[in-house]
């Protein structure tokens, strides 16, 4: 077999998605794994056909991997971003990129390779689509839109390390949206932002609402939320009303695409397209993560930019730091990337 | 039998003096509008009301026991003023007044002439909306922490309505006056207020897309959107989309005057909560014609036992507080972040004087 040399960093919970997904990716293959938990390396290896390791650093020396997928939390990424660089090698790296926006810089002064942050939402089929009907001018000159992520989805039994963190729902959810905000709408000038601490047992805000003014003059709502009692619940899809001047364009629930014209409404059906190893319930998230590593493999044999590369992320990140900004003065901040 | 006198004969006073017609114990024996043709147009609609050029000769003949007056903002203060010192109890269109000392003045004038005083704030009493605060009343979605109130159409209001192309302020003076009442009726009072007003269709001289949001007394958030430049198909015009999170459950009033509860392990509730149809009336307007009469029947209920009106005038103070703070915060920043996009005016700000 050809093509890039990976090693993957970190064989948690996310990480089972990536390293499933490797194993389609197409230009690459991993042939290291590494976790300070033997035990999740060994299981990792035995799912990749990968060596075993526990210790990055020797892994780094004895495999010389051509790029390495961080998926560790966000507190280990810049060590192990610094031994990538000083081994010279490419990064693939898990969102939030780093706990604040001050390390994201640094990672990035330190960092001579190309770097890329799995911000996978962007990846995700539906809007893939969306995005690209935005674009074909199916709405003509966006306005408005309004982003919704709201469910009562368990997420601290996956990830018990998110009901300690002060940041929590904006820092690991709400990235994302901020991203797929910018992803369909642009940059962005302001945003004013609301938190509230819904969930008895976590220390940081489990909903929130936001009001960003983009650079375009549009407008775009973001809510999201761990605590909403509904059925269904939509886990873990993200809902979407986009405006323009000649259009709309809704992503409902179940994946359906409604394009609304003058006189007209035509719905097309934006499902994902799972790999076959994907779960019904995730086949969404899966196919996205495989899409994400593709665009990275992709982009490393090209040598074009990824669309998340490590400074388009930096704008994400602003976006986050800017909104708990606002959250403590309750005025609109501005965000500096 | 209350004798009512009704102050302007336009687009809107229709919809009052067919729902009058359908409530005992009233009678509308007046009627006046600076125009005549419209004046003989609702002679003639109803023959033996008697017509009037102005309000001062309609009071000064006429022995009324209240006046509706359905004329546009600017001029309500001088009409209920009036209306008021002749000893008769008001009704008054939305939106209450174009600014606060206005609004209060009208207040004052009032409880000094011991009259009762109601603004014609008939959202909240639309069907699907009285229904929905049943559901937050009953307690099933426990305190509300979150609701997104929703108004976005591109049903060209101005056909009906020119004035309002030239509106300066356009949308939140129309429809979000509307809509901050409807926060207030089901989330409590507002504490602070965002907004960012934006510019769509060319030919308007105001805002015409607007998002809000609040923060409430009880600690829920609330957005409430609203524009006249959004192209659905069908278009929901006149519906007004609702959500409400509580900590045990969701409410939502969803298009087709589709009301859902879930959550809190019961089953999923699904209601069908349409307006009738009045025999005068007829889709989609129906909605607005039945909480026409619904609030008028409000006032005369009120009349007849002394109690204070849902929107009395002391009460709408409150939402026109919203109405200017949410317009202080879309300027508080002015044009310093303005691009240069064909979208025009966005305009938004930092959290102003606040509402309450
Ligand atoms: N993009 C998405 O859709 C998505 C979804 C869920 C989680 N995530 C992100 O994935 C990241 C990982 O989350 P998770 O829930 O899988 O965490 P996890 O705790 O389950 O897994 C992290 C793993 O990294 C290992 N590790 C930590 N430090 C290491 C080191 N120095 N060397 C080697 N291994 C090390 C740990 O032993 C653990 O097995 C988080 O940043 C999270 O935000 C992303
Ligand atoms: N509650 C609702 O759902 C709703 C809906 C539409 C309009 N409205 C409100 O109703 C009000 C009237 O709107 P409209 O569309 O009917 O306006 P309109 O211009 O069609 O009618 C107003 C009428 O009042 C007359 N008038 C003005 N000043 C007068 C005066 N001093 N004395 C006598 N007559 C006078 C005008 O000649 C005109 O005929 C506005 O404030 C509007 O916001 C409310």
């Amino acid at each position: 077999m050809s093509g890039l040399r990976g090693a993957v960093i970190g064989c948690g919970f996310f990480a089972q998605n990536h390293l499933k997904a490797w194993r389609d990716v197409e230009g690459a293959r991993i042939v290291a794994v590494c976790d300070l938990d033997p035990a999740r390396a060994e299981a990792a290896a035995a799912l990749t056909g990968a060596r075993a390791h526990s210790d990055a650093a020797s892994m780094f020396a004895e495999e010389k991997p051509d790029f390495v997928d961080i998926a560790t939390t966000m507190e280990i990424h810049e060590p192990l971003a610094r031994l990538a660089a000083r081994h010279d090698v490419a990064v693939i790296c898990q969102k939030p990129f780093a706990p604040d926006i001050e390390t994201v810089r640094r990672i990035l002064g330190f960092t001579r390779r190309p770097i890329m942050v799995h911000e996978n939402f962007r990846f995700q089929r539906p809007l893939i689509e969306l995005e690209r009907h935005v674009r074909a001018g199916a709405v003509g000159t966006p306005f408005f839109a309004h982003i919704s992520w709201r469910t009562g989805y368990d997420v601290v039994a996956g990830q018990p390390y998110l009901a300690e963190v002060e940041r929590f729902i904006i820092l690991d959810l709400g990235i994302h949206l901020l991203d797929v905000a910018r992803f369909l709408l642009g940059d962005v000038a302001d945003i004013h932002c609301r938190t509230r601490r819904t969930m008895p047992g976590a220390k940081g805000e489990a909903s929130a609402v936001l009001s960003l003014r983009h650079l375009s003059g549009a407008v775009s709502q973001i809510v999201c939320s761990y605590t909403t009692r509904i059925e269904p619940d939509p886990f873990p899809q993200t809902l979407i009303e986009l405006e323009g001047d000649r259009g709309s364009l809704h992503l409902r629930h179940d994946y359906r695409l409604e394009h609304h014209e003058r006189g007209r409404m035509t719905v097309h059906d934006v499902a994902p397209r799972p790999p076959a190893w994907a779960d019904p319930q995730w086949a969404l998230v899966q196919e996205s993560v495989l899409n994400t590593q593709q665009h990275w493999i992709d982009c490393l044999r090209s040598g074009r930019e990824p669309q998340t590369s490590g400074a388009d992320n930096l704008k994400t990140f602003a976006l986050v730091e800017a909104a708990y900004a606002s959250a403590a003065s309750g005025r609109a901040e501005v965000p500096e990337a | 039998m209350y004798q009512i006198g009704v102050v302007g004969c336009g687009f809107f006073a229709r919809n009052h003096l067919e729902a009058w017609g359908g409530i005992d114990d009233v009678s509308v024996v007046a009627v006046c509008d600076l125009d005549p043709a419209r004046l003989d147009r609702a002679a003639t609609r109803w023959p033996g009301v008697r017509g009037y050029p102005d309000a001062a000769g309609m009071l000064a003949r006429e022995r009324l026991d209240f006046v509706d007056i359905v004329t546009a903002a600017p001029s309500h203060r001088a009409l209920v003023e009036q209306v008021a010192a002749a000893g008769a109890a008001v009704i008054c269109q939305k939106p209450f007044a174009p600014s606060l000392e206005d609004a209060r003045a009208m207040v004052a004038a009032c409880a000094r002439a011991g009259v009762p005083l109601m603004v014609h704030e008939n959202f909240r009493f639309q069907r699907p909306i009285l229904e929905l605060k049943k559901v937050v009343e009953s307690g099933r979605l426990g305190a509300p922490t979150y609701a997104r109130i929703r108004f976005r159409h591109a049903c060209d209001i101005y056909a009906g309505q020119p004035y309002l192309l030239e509106e300066e302020r356009l949308a939140i003076m129309d429809v979000g006056v509307h809509l901050l009442d409807v926060a207030r009726f089901l989330l409590g009072e507002a504490e602070t207020v965002f907004c960012r007003t934006q510019r769509i269709d060319p030919r308007v001289a105001g805002e015409d897309s607007v998002s809000i949001t609040l923060e409430h007394e009880g600690g829920a958030v609330s957005l409430v959107d609203f524009s006249f430049a959004t192209i659905q198909e069908p278009d929901p015009f006149p519906q007004t989309l609702i959500r409400i999170e509580g900590e045990r459950g969701t409410a939502q009033l969803l298009e087709g005057y589709r009301l859902e509860v879930s959550g809190g392990g019961v089953p999923i509730e699904v209601r069908d909560v349409e307006p009738p149809v009045p025999a005068w009336g007829g889709r989609p307007w129906h909605l607005i014609e039945d909480s026409v009469i619904t609030i008028q029947r409000h006032w005369i209920d009120c009349l007849k036992t002394g109690r204070e009106p849902a929107t009395s005038g002391a009460d709408n103070l409150k939402t026109l507080e919203l109405v200017f703070a949410a317009y202080d915060s879309a300027s508080a920043r002015g044009t310093a972040h303005q691009s240069a996009s064909a979208l025009g005016t966005a305009s938004e700000s930092a959290r102003a004087g606040g509402g309450a």
